[in-house]
């Protein structure tokens, strides 16, 4: 069902107070758009060109923004849930991966003794956050902003209403914590 | 909140000054920073180590990470006709493929959209896909099939040989005026053809334009995906193309239009006569106020008209544009010459296009340093009708000429080439092409199998290099472009790979099990408890898996080779050994099946190395080693191959260079320390080989045979204690009988006879093929005066040690051991025989060495006994001094003598 007029600003307040259903719903009407943004990050030329997709995510999410009416206000909480989205499409797809597709002989070794790749991290962080969470909701959005979806700190803090620094602040401790539980773990 | 923030602002602008400074003069800059505040500066602190642990840890977004999914893989069979032969690009949509079309009997190319994209290719796209012109990909049809990560469509068109411009301009950098206006006047004819149908590009870019041959070897300009750009992100107003190319009238909301196709162009013509894109910045800021410079003013010596084509494009109002892409070149083609002249130009040409190799793109440069030419010529049967048959013979040109190599030692000559040049045989390429080498081929269709015969021939020498007849089934019959060009990068050792090889999927798992067992990197199941039995049992069935999932990687196949090449190595010292020649046997079957898909892959030269070597052809097998070294120089296995090769050579010096390179490339690699301290066993030098095995004991802590050869080596350095502790620890890991051995051994040198009788014994209720066990069983026996038994151990052993050295012919240390084993039994003539050869054979073999001082000594013939012990290492003089048997020879003076000069020598 198409989002109405002004719902997902509605949707968008709702959640802002907690109400899991307005996440649900907001997961429903905003997916399917996300799931091309990714798609057409991932999509981009071949390997050389990195990080163009940021600047092409920020395009796409304030088109998106001005096509389903949410305003301006609301931009903070658009991008948070859309990195709570992104994140899960993302992990989704990262297991649905399988551990290597291409093989040249001198990447083989790496792969047999075990080191990991960026998916995989990807994956394990995912399983902290909820931990994380409960520590600082706060450091969990950052990291879902930073991380899922490759803000840059200026637009990350304008997304959570925060000093540019205490967002830096925080990207720190939330990295620092996730190294930390990674690193401890055998 | 804001006393927070002040303090977050205060840390953190700090610690970027702190950041900006080199490592060593961080803390004491921040220190001045700080102003005394501890506290301040404790945080600083933590976060600057923080930092400097965590490196770059999650600064990369995970958005940036492509290759989440490939809808396809190669080998897998679409819609019950379209055979994936292998993934040649990615774009924009998706992941386009080489296929197989089983119905039309065709190669084409298939254009997968990704899922997310999917009804993208809308009725007014079906209606983009009827434009035909031979300067636009021509599309054949839309399917759609259902894969395990949903529905996928995709589309198939005419599969195009060629290099893409924008691959050519990354290489080239920029394209001269001339052949700059031979595409551009293709590039406008398919651009206005496509208009004239109503149709858009709405993508255009050099990524999207390929430059192939015609049929009759002239430039052919395809463009890609004519209307096919995605409707991507947010419906049609969302901007579907690549942000340097895109109009800026598009930035402002406006759709796609013919004209914003002609900006695209602009940039196009711009970026290949310039080299660079009009503009640099970014594109969300650009286009709007800058005018580019003209590209006459960045190139030297191009016509000055060129300026007044590609800059109108780039007009920014779409109305200064021009209004038709035939308009674009007119200022060019505008005749600067008489009538007459063109008629002259014309003929000239003629002239060019009759010359045989009409100068083709690699151009002069090429040419001229090249000293090789083969020419592919045409199949043989039937002549210029088997179109797919020349068609995978242009393939195979391709993937030699596209190569990533600068040596410029071949210049190959398609097989389109050579029929365009009207060459069909062999003299014809000499004198024509003036090839040196050309390859042909037959192909010959027995019901549904293909037989492929291929000979590559030296013209000048008038003597075959290599030939191969292959035989195809319908699902492997796709992989003969790549065993040919394989057949022939082998030959000439052409630097890079052809092609670069893929696993399928569903076979990496297998094949990376497998692998973990070949490369022994999993011990605990490949055990030293009954005998020598290496891990090729565990690993076999992963590669028969792995082959089963793949059938076009020569991978598999390949490591299952070596895998037999194990099996076969561990039938030497079993009971087994009437089954040693068909292992062999099922190896080379394998290794040929292998070799039919690609003789030049890694994998595959070193499974021939391997099965080489087991058959000792050392120099073929060094041959392959040397090619895997070209190949890929960092790879570990080659390098260890060498070493051992050179070892058994006796060029010690190359052996040590090529375990320290190994070491070097894999330093936690614990099987290289291993063979490298096996190096240093076997010559007599015990404590560099204590070095190396503890080196592996420490890489591989769970592995029972590091311990067991550091004890051994540890035994010989006369640390006796420490042996012992080494291992227990191989025995607490596993009860093994070679540990038990080096037990007992260490026991009989304190004089203990009876106690390691004990350890043999239970070695050898482990392992009954150890003859060592049943030789130190008898020596101790018959130190204990119990002779008898000693007699029976003796025979029992040398039965097993001729039986050894009558399956394996060449091995110098087991003469020696049947010597010992002869004189023992009173045949002094025959073992002082068996000594004597064995002398003369081995090289440096401390084993050998040891072995005749102790007959030599039994058999009275002390002065040869000292000649043997004179060429020794002072290590196995110390080893001789000590050892129960000798107490007569030690005190001979001349021994003594011997033993003090080697010690003032070591000093």
């Amino acid at each position: 069902m198409p989002a109405g007029p002004g719902e997902i600003t509605e949707l968008l307040q709702l959640w802002r107070t907690g109400n899991r259903d307005a996440e649900s719903r907001l997961f429903v009407l905003l997916l399917p758009d996300l799931k091309r943004i990714a798609g057409r990050c991932f999509a981009g030329e071949r390997p050389g060109h990195t990080l163009q997709p940021t600047a092409l995510v920020n395009e796409a999410f304030f088109r998106l923004a001005k096509a389903k009416n949410v305003a301006w206000r609301d931009r903070g909480h658009f991008f948070a849930i859309a990195a709570r989205i992104m994140r899960r499409y993302l992990i989704d797809h990262a297991r649905k991966r399988p551990i290597a597709q291409f093989l040249p002989m001198e990447g083989l070794q790496e792969r047999i003794l075990g080191k990991h790749d960026p998916l995989e991290l990807a994956i394990a962080i995912d399983k902290l956050l909820d931990e994380l969470a409960e520590k600082s909701p706060q450091q969990r959005s950052v990291v879902e902003l930073k991380f899922f979806l490759g803000l840059t700190d200026e637009e990350a803090a304008d997304a959570l209403n925060l000093t540019l620094h205490t967002l830096q602040r925080e990207w720190y401790r939330a990295r620092y914590w996730l190294f930390d539980r990674l690193d401890n773990k055998p | 909140m804001n006393c927070d923030a002040d303090r977050d602002h205060r840390v953190m602008t700090i610690l970027a000054a702190v950041l900006e400074r080199p490592p060593a003069e961080r803390r004491i800059h921040l220190q001045l920073l700080c102003h005394g505040d501890q506290e301040l500066f404790r945080e600083v602190v933590a976060m600057l180590d923080g930092e400097e642990r965590m490196g770059n840890f999650l600064r990369q977004p995970l958005i940036a990470f492509r290759d989440f999914e490939r809808p396809f893989e190669p080998g897998e069979l679409i819609s019950e006709r379209f055979e994936i032969i292998r993934e040649i690009g990615e774009g924009g949509m998706g992941v386009v493929y080489e296929a197989f079309d089983r119905k039309r009997a065709q190669r084409i190319a298939i254009k997968t959209a990704k899922p997310g994209f999917r009804r993208l290719l809308s009725p007014e796209v079906t209606s983009a896909l009827k434009v035909r012109h031979q300067n636009i990909c021509l599309v054949n049809e839309i399917h759609t099939t259902s894969t395990a990560q949903g529905e996928v469509d995709f589309l198939t068109m005419e599969f195009l040989d060629g290099q893409t411009l924008s691959s050519r301009l990354k290489t080239d950098g920029k394209i001269d005026q001339q052949e700059a206006l031979e595409i551009a006047r293709q590039l406008c004819a398919g651009i206005a053809e496509a208009h004239r149908s109503g149709v858009i590009h709405k993508d255009l870019k050099s990524a999207n334009i390929l430059l192939c041959r015609s049929d009759e070897g002239s430039l052919r300009v395809v463009i890609t995906d004519f209307g096919l750009a995605a409707d991507t992100a947010l419906g049609s107003h969302d901007l579907g193309g690549t942000p340097k190319y895109i109009a800026p009238e598009l930035w402002q909301g406006d759709k796609p239009s013919k004209s914003s196709d002609i900006y695209s162009l602009g940039v196009v013509l711009y970026e290949m006569l310039a080299g660079r894109p009009p503009f640099e910045t970014a594109p969300f800021e650009t286009s709007f106020a800058s005018q580019p410079q003209p590209p006459s003013t960045l190139v030297k010596g191009l016509d000055p008209r060129w300026d007044r084509v590609v800059l109108p494009c780039l007009s920014p109002s779409p109305g200064k544009r021009p209004k038709d892409a035939t308009q674009v070149i007119a200022v060019l083609e505008k005749p600067r010459f008489p009538k007459m002249a063109v008629m002259l130009a014309l003929a000239a040409l003629l002239v060019v296009a009759a010359l045989p190799l009409a100068l083709r793109k690699p151009g002069l440069k090429h040419l001229q340093s090249v000293n090789l030419r083969l020419a592919i010529l045409p199949l043989e049967t039937p002549v210029d009708l088997d179109a797919i048959g020349n068609g995978v013979l242009n393939d195979v040109a391709d993937r030699l000429m596209s190569r990533q190599s600068n040596d410029p030692t071949l210049d190959v000559v398609s097989a389109a080439e050579s029929l365009n040049n009207n060459v069909r045989s062999a003299t014809q390429a000499k004198q024509t092409l003036d090839a040196t080498h050309v390859l042909q081929t037959r192909r010959i269709q027995e019901g549904t199998k293909v037989i492929v015969k291929a000979a590559l021939i030296d013209l000048r020498a008038n003597t075959s290099l290599d030939e191969i007849s292959l035989t195809y089934s319908p699902e492997t019959i796709s992989d003969w472009p790549t065993a040919l060009a394989g057949m022939i990068s082998r030959t000439f050792s052409l630097r890079g790979l052809v092609p670069t090889e893929q696993l399928s999927r569903s076979a990496i798992e297998p094949y990376l099990k497998g692998m973990s067992y070949l490369r022994r990197d999993q011990d605990r199941p490949c055990t030293l408890v009954a005998g020598p039995v290496p891990c090729f049992a565990f690993a076999i069935p992963f590669f028969q898996q792995a082959a089963k999932e793949d059938t076009h990687s020569p991978w598999p196949r390949a490591r299952l080779v070596e895998a037999l090449v194990q099996e076969y190595w561990g039938t030497r010292e079993s009971r087994q050994r009437e089954k040693a020649p068909p292992i062999r046997e099922e190896a080379a079957l394998i290794l040929e099946e292998a070799e039919i898909r690609n003789k030049d892959s890694v994998p595959v030269l070193l499974a021939k190395g391997n099965l080489e070597f087991s058959n000792n052809q050392f120099d073929a097998a060094l041959g392959e080693y040397k090619r895997v070294e070209q190949l890929e120089p960092r790879n570990v296995q080659a390098m260890l191959a060498l070493a051992v090769i050179y070892q058994r050579q006796g060029l010690e010096r190359e052996a040590t260079a090529y375990y320290r390179k190994a070491i070097e490339a894999e330093p936690g690699f614990y099987d290289t320390y291993i063979r490298f301290g096996d190096f240093f066993y076997l010559r007599g030098r015990y404590s560099q080989a204590v070095s190396q095995y503890s080196k592996a004991a420490k890489a591989n802590p769970n592995n029972s045979r590091s311990y067991w050869y550091l004890g051994s080596a540890l035994m010989e350095t006369a640390h006796d204690s420490e042996a012992m502790i080494a291992l227990s620890k191989s025995l607490k890991l596993e009860e093994n009988f070679a540990a038990l051995l080096t037990k007992g051994a260490i026991k009989a040198y304190q004089k203990s006879d009876a106690e390691a009788m004990d350890s043999y014994r239970r070695a050898l209720e482990l392992y009954d093929q150890c003859y060592i066990c049943l030789l130190n069983l008898a020596d101790s026996s018959r130190r204990l005066g119990r002779l008898r038994e000693a007699r029976k151990f003796y025979r029992q052993g040398l039965q097993i040690a001729v039986e050894n050295l009558n399956w394996q012919g060449d091995d110098d240390f087991m003469r020696a051991y049947v010597g010992y084993f002869k004189a023992r039994l009173g045949n002094h003539e025959e073992g002082q025989e068996y000594i004597r050869q064995a002398l003369s054979q081995a090289r440096n073999n401390a084993d050998v060495s040891r072995c005749a001082v102790l007959t030599y000594e039994l058999l009275g013939r002390r002065d040869e006994a000292l000649k043997v012990a004179a060429k020794t290492t002072p290590e196995l003089l110390n080893q001789l001094d000590r050892h129960p048997d000798l107490a007569d020879f030690r005190n001979d003076p001349r021994f003594r003598e011997l033993k003090s000069k080697a010690q003032k020598g070591e000093q």
